[in-house]
């Protein structure tokens, strides 16, 4: 009656946030194959962490780390994953009509760009991107708010290079 | 500003992109599914080489136990007092294995767990790994030398008790020195990569 309690639970909590476990596994799989294995691989883990989860954080800010924690320490696909915000980012060139050309050339180069990213470079993007402040970066990923600063424009200085020489 | 334009671009590929189909059952049965991370994975294999341990050792103590009249039951127990050993060593690899990760916690602190943890396993294995040659040899020399089944009867005779232990003891050094180093290849072909990457995604961390 408890487990079923807990699965209720576990089963709204991911119908809420399944958006940033998705976001995770495009950033950090080229293949839909792998995409799926790390989605269910993060689930995985979310569940067998759930029960310990004591909303000391926010819930997404926990989702967050365990969904980074399993995308980049394990190591069981690294040679496959491919660096994809490009995989996002390409279906969202498709969008663009004939008049836009300008912009999808430069979001080719931008997705060039990205995929140059180190995994942790990758996590920071991300969370840029989601625009989550400092304080909660630092949440995420334990890196200290000066340094998360310095890296966000170690970051913004290696795109802009990198698309300034296309 | 690239990273202000890659933040629309984001927003929008955000609702565009495919959706991985989770129904409620699928969602359900994630209990019973097997982890398919490193940490999980080795704890599995572990459990095998266990199991196949105690499975081999049985065998053999019993075969001896049976045999022979009962003449070699000195085997038996000694196969016995290995997997004595081989559960322990287990236990505590178990032990590690679990205290491994941490998920739920800040990407650094997870990596920093990681990679002490792996060392100190990877120490315990190289100490287990190479520990199993000097047993193993000492073994043999009760077996062949106490129990009169000589092994070098040439080199016994010539040489006597103390000749032939000297020379087993520095057949035995030479031995453990060898095992010592394929077993640092060995983990360092199994683990070595990972230590490396935690390092350096750690040291990317702090610069």
């Amino acid at each position: 009656m408890a487990t079923n309690h807990i699965q209720e639970q576990f089963l709204e909590l991911v119908k809420e946030n399944n958006g940033i476990i998705h976001k995770v596994c495009h950033l950090y799989c080229h293949s839909a194959q792998d995409r799926q294995d790390l989605f269910q691989e993060i689930l995985m883990q979310l569940w067998k962490a759930f029960p310990k989860f004591r909303n000391e954080s926010k819930i997404s800010t926990w989702m967050y780390r365990i969904a980074l924690n399993t995308a980049i320490s394990d190591f069981r696909k690294q040679q496959r994953r491919i660096s994809t915000v490009n995989n996002a980012l390409h279906e969202s060139a498709g969008l663009y009509d004939h008049n836009h050309i300008e912009q999808k050339e430069r979001l080719v180069v931008l997705q060039q760009a990205v995929n140059r990213l180190s995994d942790i470079e990758k996590a920071l993007m991300m969370l840029y991107l989601e625009e989550k402040n400092y304080q909660e970066m630092e949440e995420v990923l334990g890196i200290n708010q000066a340094n998360l600063r310095v890296k966000m424009n170690r970051i913004k200085e290696k795109l802009r290079r990198q698309v300034g020489q296309v | 500003m690239e990273l202000e334009y890659l933040k629309e671009v984001w927003k929008e590929a955000a609702n565009q992109k495919e959706i991985i189909v989770m129904g409620r059952e699928q969602v359900l049965e994630i209990p019973d599914i097997r982890s398919q991370s490193l940490v999980s994975r080795m704890r599995r294999n572990l459990f095998y080489e266990l199991l196949i341990v105690l499975a081999c050792v049985t065998a053999i103590a019993a075969f001896y136990f049976i045999s022979f009249g009962g003449a070699l039951k000195e085997v038996s127990w000694a196969y016995i007092l290995l997997a004595v050993g081989f559960i322990s060593y287990y236990y505590k690899k178990n032990k590690l294995l679990k205290a491994m990760e941490c998920p739920a916690c800040r990407v650094k602190s997870n990596l920093q767990l990681q990679l002490v943890t792996l060392e100190k396993y990877v120490r315990l294995y190289l100490i287990a790994g190479t520990a199993m040659a000097p047993v193993v040899m000492l073994f043999f020399y009760v077996l062949f030398y106490y129990k009169h089944i000589i092994l070098f009867p040439a080199v016994h005779a010539e040489k006597g008790a103390i000749g032939f232990t000297l020379l087993y003891l520095l057949f035995t050094s030479i031995f453990t020195i060898i095992f010592y180093f394929l077993n640092r290849w060995y983990i360092n072909r199994l683990y070595g990569r990972h230590i490396q990457k935690l390092k350096s995604l750690l040291q990317e961390m702090e610069e």
